[in-house]
């Protein structure tokens, strides 16, 4: 399935990024594509582009913090996680998110 | 391209591969005296105050070992990050709740405008952090520069 993602964590300085990098790892272990954009101290990254929002079956947001943005998701099925539990076991989350979305 | 950019955070002066501590405080103390004795931090008490502000807001052990405390403080005069490999485990509040023996501690300014390009590099860095082969490779390797060239990836 297609997936947009976020990560963001408190300090926006490490677990932003490995998030993001096992996020995408996970996902395109599980046949995905995704998309991530990082909010972190350096700012935004990787910014979604509204197409691949739009095309998306689902968003993940792997955050610790409010983000900002959150009207583009509007309508779209939104899937949250911390960062640590996305680290710490990334394919059971997103193996996780393919039984929301076939259920949903 | 990107190799030879990550090397301005990376630097093997300040990665030890034999840490000889045991516990927490002392490691966190030895990687801030490297970062003092390399121009990196002004003053190992503000750093280790300001690493451990960061330690109380959640858990930096990340689990298989690793932990990445971050000192965001404004004694830092330069960006960069610490690594250890430690000669023995130690107790560390982990995801997985086991102990850590590489610790990769990031030397951050408290003011966000300081050295931005160096901070987006150092993003890089920790998103290499995530490749567990990356970690395996380097739990195996003796020497700094080994190291340096890893995280870069280069094959040592």
């Amino acid at each position: 399935m297609k997936i947009v993602g976020v990560a963001a964590c408190t300090a926006g300085i490490a677990h932003t990024y490995i998030a993001r990098e096992k996020l995408i790892k996970a996902s395109e272990l599980r046949g995905h594509t995704i998309h991530c954009e990082t909010q972190g101290t350096i700012g935004v990254e990787n910014e979604l582009d509204p197409a691949d929002i739009k095309a998306a079956e689902v968003v993940i947001l792997a955050i610790d913090i409010a983000i900002t943005g959150m009207e583009r998701f509007k309508g779209k099925k939104v899937v949250k996680i911390d960062t640590g539990t996305l680290i710490r076991n990334p394919i059971a989350f997103i193996q996780k998110v393919e039984k929301y979305i076939s259920k949903n | 391209m990107m190799e030879l950019n990550l090397k301005e955070v990376l630097d093997e002066r300040v990665i030890t591969t034999a840490l000889d501590v045991k516990d927490k405080e002392e490691a966190l103390r030895k990687m801030s005296g490297m970062l003092l004795a390399n121009g990196y931090i002004a003053d190992v008490d503000q750093f280790m105050e300001d690493i451990y502000l960061r330690e109380a807001e959640g858990i930096t052990g990340i689990g298989n070992g690793v932990a990445i405390p971050h000192g965001k403080s404004k004694s830092v005069t330069r960006i960069g990050i610490a690594i250890a490999k430690l000669k023995q485990a130690i107790a560390w509040e982990s995801l997985d709740n086991q102990k850590v023996d590489l610790i990769f501690l990031f030397c951050v300014s408290s003011d966000k405008d300081f050295a931005k390009n160096h901070m987006r590099l150092l993003s890089k860095v920790a998103a290499r952090i995530a490749d567990d082969d990356l970690l395996n490779q380097i739990k195996d390797s003796g020497q700094p520069q080994e190291i340096v060239s890893l995280m870069c990836g280069e094959s040592a």
